[in-house]
C-alpha cells in the first residue's frame, strides 16, 4: 500500500509486513484507522493553518474584529460527526477483538504452553511430549495456540510478524493464537519491562512443512546424545559435579533434572545463544560460559550459579572446554 | 480574633512561637513566605532544574540507543535512567510546572489577594522540593529505581528489585503525592470562595477552570496511587502479599491501580496546558474564545472520561475480548470533548486579527502537536490492533507528543505568556521566535520517527538490539535530534533567566490581553489588587478597555490592606516528613526522629502567633 513505503526499515521484527493473518488483520485495522486519522488531520490541520494564515493581522492593524462568542448548532453538528467516525473505527475494532479470542472453527490449533524466565522462555508443546527452550518450530497453515505465563515476573510474549502480543503474567493463564502462512524463521521479542535484560530476552519461532515439524518434534522428543569421546564425557560429569544439574534438565541423563534454566537437551540444534545474541558457536559458547553477565547482565546464572559466586566452584578454562565438548554433542 | 487567642494563652518557653518571621527581603524571607507569587516563582524555578535533570537522563538513555550493541549505560543501570526520566519528568518537573501557573496567576485571574489557605501552599512547596529531593538520593545511595515509572509487580518486589531503590521512589512519590493533593484542595477552596464579587463560575477565565477540574482530578486520584504505593511499600517491607502471586496476591492489582491515577494523571499534564492556549488564543486573535462554555463543560468531561479509560493501558494483560471492547470504546469517546477544544480554538482564529507573538507560536503549535499525539492515541484505542503497537516506540512517540507537545509546549507558552506578569520583563522576541523554530523542529526530529521505529517492532526499554534489526540508522537520527533539542530548551531557560536579569521594565499588559491579572502592575505589588474588582462579564478587563468604562471597585477597608503572616512551619514540617521518608527506606529510628520534627512543626503550626498585618492603601490613581 502507499504508505507502507514511509514505515518499512526492512526489520525482521516490521508487524506491518505480516506473514499470518492474525498480524495481516492487525495491520489491516492499523492502515484503517491510521488513514482515516491522517485524513481528519490534514482537514482539521488545514483549516487552521488557512485561517493562521488568511487572518494574520498586518503590522500596525490594531482594528477590532467581530467579537463573535460561539455557534451552537456548528458544535453540535461537529460532535456528531465525531461520534460518527469514532462509530466507523469502533465496529472493525470490536469485530476483529472477538475474532482474536479464538481460532477459526474447524481448525486442528496446535497447543503450546509458554512460560516467561528471566531472561529466556521456556516452550513446552505436551501433545509431542516436547520442552524446549527459546527457539520454537511451528507448522504453517495451522493456528498455534498459545497458553502464556511466568514463573517470576511480567515478560510479554510477541511475535511481530506473526501477531500481537499477550503479557506473562505469574499467576495468570493467558490465550494468544497465530499462524505462520509461510515457511521461515520469526522473530519475537519480549515486550514488558522485566528487569536488567529485557532487551537480551529474544527468541526465534521457526515456522516449517507438516512433515519438517514432525521430524523436528520426534527429535525434540528423543533423549539427549550420550557422549562420545572422552572429553565430553569428562565434561558430562563436570556437568553433575559443578551442579550445572540444579537448573538443567538433560533428557535421559537422569541427575539432570533442574528446571530454573533452559532444557539443555537438544542445545547444539539451537542456531542461536544468549537470547539470540550471538550464533550457536563454541567461541561464543565459551565467552558465555567465563562470565554470562557480559552478555545477560543479572541472569540468574552468574548471580545464583556456584560456578560464578564462588571462587571455589569457579570452572578452569580446561573444565569449561570439556563441558562445551559435551553440550556440542547434545545435537 | 485577638481576644482568643489570649485565651490560649502559651507556656513561657513557647512563648516565642508568638512572633512570627516578618522579613521583607533576603533568604529568610524566602524561606518563610507564603506569598502566593513567591511559591509560584519557586515551583517555576524548581521544574525548571528538574526539567534539566529529566532531560539530562533523557540524553544519557538517547546516548545508550544512539548506535546498536552500545555498552555505555547497561541493563539496570540503564533501566534506573529510564525510570528516573519519566518520574523525574511527570513528577518534578511537569507537573511542578502546571503548579507554578496555578500558583501564579489563578488568584490575579479570579481577583483575590491570596490563595485560601498561605500556609498550606508553602508546604506544598516544600513537600514537592522534598519528594524531589527523596526521589534523586536514591542516585548516591545505592541506585534509583529501575522499575519503570509504572513500576508493575511483581518486578517491583524486595525479590526482584532487592536494595532501596524502589522504597525511595515509594516515598518521593509519596511526598509529592501529599504535595499535590494539599495543593488540590487549597485551589478547589479558593476557587470556590475567594472570587471577586460578580463573578459567577461561567465569568471565570478558562484556565481557572482548566486549574479547578485539574484540581478535581488531582483529589481523586492521587489517593488511589498513594494507597497503592503504602500497599506495596508494605509488600517489600513488611511481609504482605498483595501482588505476590505465589501467595494468593495478584499483580495486576497493581496496575489497575496504578492506571486509575495513571490515566487521569495525562489529564492532569493536558488540561492546564489546554486552559493556557485557551488564554492565549484569544487574546492574539483579538476575539474573544469562541464557545467558552463548550470549551469549559468540554474539559470537564474530560475530566470525568478521563476516570473511565484506564484499562487501555493493559488491552495485552489477557482481559477478554468484552473488558477491552469496553475499555475501547470509552478511550475512543473522550475524542469528542477533545475535538470540541480543537475546533473552538481554531474558530477563535477564524476572523481574528492574528498577531504572531511568542506565545501565539507555542500555544499554535501545541495545537498541531497534541493533534499528531491524540491521533495516535485514536490509533492505540483500538485494541485489536494495538496488541501490536502496545510498548514499542510507536507509544513513546505517542505520550511524548501528549505530554510534551500537549504539556510542555502549552507550559512554555505560559512562560512567555506571563513572564511579563510574574517579573515585569519581557523574553527577547526576535531571538526567541528563531529559538521556537529550533524547538518546535527538534522535537518532531526527535519524536517522530519514533512511530516508524515502533512499527519496525522496537520495543520501549530495551537497552540495546542488535544491528540485524535495522534501527540503526533511525536511532542514530533520533539521538541527534535529541541532542539539538535539549541544547535548544536549555537556551529556553538561559533566555528567561536573561530577561528575568534584564533592565528593560515592561507595562502592565504588553499583549493588550483580557483578564484581570493584566489589569494590576507588573509584578504584582504583594497584595495583587489595591482595590478589589467587581466583576459582571466574562473577560472584565478586556471589555472595560474597549468600553472605556473603568472597572468597578470594592470599597476600601478602612484598617488597610489584609495580609497573611509569614511561617517558619510548613518548611519544618515537611523537613520533618522528608527526614522521616529517609528514616523509612532504612527503617532505622531516623523515622521518629523525622516524625518528632514534623509533629513540633504542626504543633507550632497551631499554635504560632497571629501574623495577619495591614498594608496601607496606595495613593488613588497611582498604578
Amino acid at each position: 500500500m502507499f504508505f507502507d513505503f514511509i514505515f518499512y526499515l526492512g526489520s525482521p521484527q516490521d508487524w506491518l509486513n505480516p506473514a499470518g493473518p492474525v498480524a495481516s488483520d492487525q495491520k489491516d485495522l492499523f492502515l484503517f484507522t491510521l488513514y482515516i486519522c491522517l485524513a481528519i488531520f490534514v482537514i482539521v490541520g488545514g483549516f487552521m493553518l488557512y485561517s493562521i494564515i488568511k487572518f494574520k493581522a498586518e503590522p500596525g492593524d490594531n482594528e477590532i474584529p467581530e467579537q463573535e462568542h460561539g455557534n451552537v448548532k456548528l458544535e453540535i453538528g461537529l460532535m456528531v460527526v465525531s461520534a460518527i467516525i469514532l462509530v466507523i473505527i469502533a465496529v472493525p475494532n470490536v469485530k476483529l477483538l472477538y475474532k482474536l479470542a479464538e481460532p477459526p472453527r474447524g481448525s486442528n490449533p496446535l497447543k503450546v504452553n509458554v512460560i516467561g524466565h528471566q531472561y529466556w522462555w521456556e516452550f513446552e508443546i505436551p501433545e509431542y511430549d516436547v520442552l524446549t527452550a527459546n527457539e520454537l518450530t511451528i507448522p504453517t497453515n495451522r493456528p498455534i495456540e498459545f497458553n502464556v505465563s511466568s514463573v517470576d515476573v511480567i515478560h510479554s510474549f510477541w511475535v511481530p510478524r506473526l501477531g500481537g502480543k499477550v503479557d506473562a503474567v505469574p499467576g495468570h493463564d493467558n490465550y494468544l493464537w497465530f499462524q505462520a502462512d509461510e515457511e521461515g524463521s520469526y522473530y519475537g521479542q519480549c515486550a514488558e519491562l522485566c528487569g536488567s535484560s529485557h532487551a537480551k530476552m529474544k527468541f526465534k519461532v521457526h515456522a516449517t512443512n507438516d512433515e519438517d515439524f514432525l521430524k523436528w518434534v520426534e527429535h525434540e522428543a528423543s533423549p539427549a546424545n550420550l557422549p562420545t569421546t572422552e572429553m565430553a564425557q569428562e565434561g558430562k560429569d563436570l556437568f553433575l559435579t559443578k551442579m550445572c544439574i540444579t537448573c538443567h534438565a538433560i533428557k535421559g541423563y537422569d541427575v539432570a533434572v533442574g528446571i530454573t534454566g533452559p532444557n539443555l537437551s537438544h542445545f547444539a540444534s539451537r542456531e542461536t545463544l544468549a537470547g539470540m545474541w550471538v550464533e550457536n558457536t563454541e567461541e561464543n559458547l565459551e565467552a558465555w560460559m567465563q562470565d554470562p553477565s557480559k552478555f545477560k547482565p543479572d541472569n540468574i546464572m552468574s548471580l545464583q550459579g556456584p560456578m560464578y559466586t564462588n571462587e571455589n566452584s569457579a570452572l578452569s578454562s580446561e573444565e569449561i572446554r570439556k563441558i562445551i565438548a559435551y553440550l556440542k554433542e547434545l545435537y | 480574633m485577638s481576644g482568643h487567642s489570649e485565651k490560649l494563652a502559651l507556656p513561657k518557653w513557647l512563648s516565642f512561637l508568638k512572633k512570627r518571621p516578618a522579613q521583607e527581603d533576603g533568604l529568610i524571607s524566602w524561606l518563610t513566605t507564603v506569598d502566593h507569587k513567591r511559591i509560584g516563582i519557586l515551583y517555576l524555578y524548581t521544574s525548571f532544574f528538574f526539567l534539566f535533570v529529566g532531560g539530562l537522563e533523557a540524553l544519557f538513555v538517547r546516548t545508550q540507543l544512539s548506535a546498536n550493541d552500545l555498552e555505555i549505560f547497561v541493563g539496570s543501570t540503564y533501566n534506573q535512567l529510564v525510570t528516573m526520566h519519566a518520574t523525574t519528568m511527570i513528577f518534578l518537573a511537569i507537573m511542578p510546572l502546571a503548579a507554578a501557573f496555578f500558583n501564579f496567576i489563578i488568584p490575579l485571574q479570579i481577583g483575590a489577594r491570596d490563595v485560601a489557605f498561605p500556609r498550606l501552599n508553602a508546604f506544598s512547596y516544600y513537600m514537592y522540593l522534598a519528594g524531589g529531593i527523596v526521589l534523586n538520593a536514591s542516585w548516591f545511595m545505592g541506585g534509583a529505581s529501575g522499575a519503570g515509572w509504572f513500576a508493575y509487580a511483581p518486578l517491583t518486589s524486595s525479590t526482584y528489585s532487592p536494595g532501596h531503590g524502589v522504597d525511595f521512589w515509594i516515598l518521593g512519590l509519596i511526598l509529592t503525592g501529599i504535595s499535590s493533593t494539599v495543593a488540590a484542595i487549597n485551589f478547589i477552596v479558593t476557587i470556590i470562595n475567594m472570587r471577586a464579587p460578580g463573578m459567577t463560575l461561567m465569568k471565570m477565565p478558562v484556565f481557572s477552570w482548566m486549574a479547578f477540574v485539574t484540581a478535581f482530578l488531582l483529589a481523586f486520584a492521587l489517593p488511589v496511587i498513594t494507597i497503592a504505593l503504602v500497599i506495596l511499600f508494605m509488600d517489600r517491607n513488611y511481609g504482605t502479599v498483595f501482588f505476590e502471586a505465589t501467595a494468593g496476591g495478584d499483580p495486576i492489582l497493581w496496575q489497575h491501580l496504578f492506571w486509575v491515577f495513571g490515566h487521569p494523571e495525562v489529564y492532569i499534564i493536558v488540561l492546564p496546558a489546554f486552559g493556557i492556549v485557551s488564554e492565549i488564543i484569544p487574546v492574539f486573535s483579538r476575539k474573544p474564545l469562541f464557545g467558552y462554555s463548550l470549551v469549559v463543560l468540554s474539559g470537564a468531561a474530560i475530566g470525568f472520561m478521563g476516570f473511565t479509560v484506564w484499562s487501555h493501558h493493559m488491552f495485552a494483560v489477557g482481559m477478554g475480548p468484552i473488558v477491552n471492547s469496553a475499555f475501547s470504546i470509552t478511550t475512543a469517546a473522550i475524542a469528542i470533548p477533545t475535538g470540541v477544544k480543537i475546533f473552538n480554538w481554531i474558530f477563535t482564529l477564524w476572523n481574528g486579527k492574528i498577531k504572531f507573538s511568542l506565545p501565539m507560536m507555542y500555544a499554535t503549535a501545541l495545537v498541531f502537536l497534541f493533534m499528531i499525539g491524540g491521533f495516535s492515541g485514536l490509533m492505540h484505542g483500538a485494541a485489536a490492533s494495538d496488541f501490536q503497537q502496545h510498548d514499542t516506540y510507536f507509544v513513546v512517540a505517542h505520550f511524548h507528543y501528549t505530554i510534551l507537545g500537549g504539556g510542555l509546549f502549552g507550559f512554555l507558552a505560559g512562560t512567555v505568556y506571563w513572564l511579563p506578569k510574574f517579573f515585569g520583563k519581557m523574553m527577547d522576541e526576535k531571538f526567541g521566535k528563531k529559538l521556537f523554530w529550533w524547538i518546535f523542529y527538534s522535537f518532531n526530529l526527535t519524536f517522530f520517527p519514533m512511530h516508524f521505529l515502533g512499527t519496525a517492532g522496537m520495543p520501549r526499554r530495551i537497552y540495546t538490539y542488535s544491528s540485524e534489526m535495522e534501527w540503526t540508522a533511525l536511532n542514530g537520527f533520533i539521538t541527534l535530534a535529541s541532542f539539538v533539542l535539549g541544547i535548544s530548551l536549555l537556551v529556553f531557560f538561559i533566555e528567561v533567566v536573561k530577561a528575568v536579569k534584564s533592565k528593560k521594565k515592561i507595562g502592565p499588559d504588553p499583549w493588550d490581553a483580557r483578564t484581570l491579572e493584566w489589569s494590576i502592575p507588573s509584578p504584582p505589588p504583594v497584595y495583587n489588587f489595591a482595590d478589589l474588582p467587581i466583576v459582571s462579564k466574562l473577560d472584565e478587563f478586556w471589555e472595560s478597555k474597549i468600553s472605556g468604562k473603568k472597572i468597578k471597585m470594592l470599597p476600601r477597608d478602612p484598617h488597610g490592606i489584609h495580609m497573611p503572616g509569614k511561617s517558619w512551619m510548613p518548611l519544618i514540617t515537611s523537613f520533618g516528613l522528608m527526614i522521616a521518608s529517609f528514616g523509612a527506606v532504612y527503617a532505622s529510628d531516623l523515622r521518629f526522629v523525622g516524625l518528632g520534627i514534623f509533629l513540633l512543626g504542626f504543633y507550632g503550626w497551631a499554635l504560632e502567633g497571629e501574623a495577619e498585618y495591614y498594608l496601607p492603601y496606595p495613593k488613588k490613581g497611582k498604578k
